[in-house]
């Protein structure tokens, strides 16, 4: 008996433990995915990426126009251009605090990321990719104006091509919006940029008909720095907006297990089929 | 050892400043006495030893201490000279290793360790133009040197960070493009460190890019956001290696930048420096129907019955 009972206080005390080993994350707004990603990022280290898709439907947006604008004053009433942003929603996920994680870890806790998003009732599909311990999350689908879920693309999928010549590594991400747009007749802004930084690096860059999405990370890595990107869509004024962002290293999990970058990739490709880690191109 | 005037580069660039002679030539002299007092002499006296040599690129340093020639007898036990060949590490510039030879046949490895180089603050800081060049012709280039202007900061690591939060009036939470929950405009963006530069043992002058991206002032414009202003703390640091602990980055200078968003004119002030106003881009779109709102009533006015 007296044995039985230090079995049980032993699994409670256990359970205890591995709830404690982690922490709940958790975002309430226009883009809750993308700032989970962000959060994740900042704790482990790890560039992790974070693009929308193009909502049409209704029910994925919202009029946030009384809420957002300055200068409704200067408009008859309802005649203010719309401000339409995509439907807050909220996800929570739980994950080991900042520490040593490896990339086979954030993999999964991604891939839970994205099963979590796709099961509520607002917001896209996505896949994650997995790449020399970046991680992106790219959407795939989401539901047209009639609500059917329909095969949705990127805009950072879209091949860009670009004069190679010398340029600062500014110039060449602001060439690949202007690219984007030339494209795709949408507006893509560089909302924010470590300027200062990217001003600095210079490089022979170029696209030839290549996805943005390679052109950007090609750019990026190649200065030095670990950078990451953000884009968002709003519906109204219709613009794709795009942050690239520093990353902070975490000396006790940057870069932890380089050995693990196809592992990572691979051992999580099977539990949840609908939204695999793949390997990037 | 490294201390004094013209601390060698790293940077590459050959003409870096030596160590002045004096300050190294006493490193030298110690050297030489505390070898020869074990292996040939009992003590070496304290004289200079004038040293001549050069930086050779990429950290590389080589110099040769050579007793002075009909200046006294030199002391039994003494080597005629000794040469070091070494590497500065990066970024601090405080450390450095290699090995030395002398005359006598002797050598050995030596590590030599200085306080780290902190600038006093930045010096000659000014508005030097707009980005025009990198598509992006609303950040205010702003150009400074290190203080003080003398001493050769080549091949040394700064960068930027905030030690505290500002203000982003512009900013609105609903608007994930602005930045969602988590704005990202009260600190400074950040980035690598910069590696300054030097020419002929003169520091470059480095630059600071302050103001809202063109497609971050078009974006607040056209949802009625403007007038704004983003605000942000910013300190400059410089990397040591060693001094006062590895790896520090040490705070030189703190600046209050500001990014001045109005309906047709931007603005950046980079601590007590200022752009001028640029009129830039076109206003939202309220302000533009009113005039030609106007024309269109008085043409009807004119054209009516």
């Amino acid at each position: 008996m007296k044995s039985a009972i230090v079995l049980v206080l032993g699994i409670v005390s256990a359970i205890a433990a591995a709830q404690s080993s982690t922490t709940t994350l958790s975002a309430n707004s226009a883009a809750p995915l993308g700032d989970l990603a962000d959060q994740l990022q900042d704790m482990y280290g790890y560039v992790i990426t974070y693009e929308a898709p193009k909502y049409v439907y209704a029910g994925d947006v919202e009029d946030v126009t009384l809420a957002v604008r300055r200068d409704l004053d200067k408009y008859p009433p309802g005649k203010a251009p719309k401000v339409v942003v995509p439907m807050a929603h909220s996800l929570t996920i739980d994950a080991v605090p900042a520490g040593h994680v490896s990339s086979a870890y954030v993999a999964k806790i991604l891939q839970q990321l994205v099963q979590i998003e796709m099961s509520g009732t607002v917001g896209g599909r996505y896949r994650v990719e997995f790449n020399e311990n970046e991680f992106h999350i790219v959407p795939t689908a989401i539901r047209d104006v009639d609500g059917n879920w329909i095969e949705h693309r990127s805009i950072l999928d879209t091949p860009i091509s670009i004069q190679k010549k010398d340029r600062s590594a500014l110039a060449m991400i602001t060439a690949i919006c202007r690219a984007l747009e030339a494209s795709t007749r949408q507006d893509v802004g560089l909302m924010s940029v470590p300027a200062s930084f990217l001003h600095s690096v210079t490089g022979a860059w170029g696209a030839d008909h290549e996805p943005a999405r390679d052109v950007l990370t090609r750019v990026l890595r190649d200065t030095g720095a670990k950078l990451s990107w953000r884009v968002e869509y709003i519906p109204s004024p219709s613009t794709y907006a795009m942050r690239i962002a520093a990353v902070q290293d975490r000396a006790d999990s940057a870069g932890a297990d380089k050995d693990q970058q196809n592992a990572g990739a691979a051992e999580h490709t099977s539990d949840d089929a609908s939204a695999p880690v793949v390997p990037n191109r | 050892m490294l201390v004094s005037a013209g601390g060698p580069r790293r940077d590459g660039n050959p003409d870096g400043g030596l160590p002045q002679p004096r300050t190294l030539g006493y490193a030298v002299m110690g050297s030489v006495r505390r070898r020869n007092s074990t292996r040939r002499a009992p003590t070496c006296p304290g004289n200079l030893y004038p040293v001549t040599g050069q930086y050779t690129g990429n950290g590389h340093f080589s110099v040769t201490a050579t007793y002075p020639s009909g200046t006294s007898v030199q002391p039994i036990g003494c080597a005629d000279s000794i040469t070091y060949v070494g590497t500065i590490a990066e970024p601090g510039c405080d450390t450095a290793t290699g090995s030395w030879s002398n005359s006598s046949g002797l050598s050995g490895s030596f590590s030599w360790v200085q306080a780290c180089q902190v600038p006093t603050g930045e010096a000659n800081s000014v508005f030097a133009g707009w980005d025009d060049a990198e598509g992006q012709p609303t950040l205010a280039i702003f150009t400074q040197y290190l203080a003080p202007t003398t001493f050769d900061w080549g091949g040394r690591q700064v960068s930027e960070t905030s030690p505290q939060p500002g203000e982003d009036t512009c900013w609105d939470s609903t608007v994930p493009a602005l930045g969602g929950p988590k704005n990202p405009t009260l600190t400074v963006t950040g980035g690598s460190p910069i590696v300054m530069a030097s020419q002929n043992g003169v520091t470059t002058s480095y630059k600071d890019l302050v103001g809202a991206t063109a497609d971050l002032v078009k974006f607040y414009r056209r949802v009625g956001k403007t007038p704004c202003h983003i605000f942000v703390y910013q300190a400059m640091q410089i990397a040591c290696d060693t001094v006062p602990k590895p790896n520090a980055l040490q705070t030189f200078a703190n600046n209050q930048d500001d990014s001045i968003i109005n309906q047709t004119t931007v603005q950046g002030v980079r601590g007590s420096v200022k752009s001028d106003f640029r009129l830039w881009g076109t206003p939202a779109p309220s302000v533009t129907l009113v005039p030609v709102m106007s024309v269109l009533l008085f043409s009807a006015t004119l054209g009516g019955p």
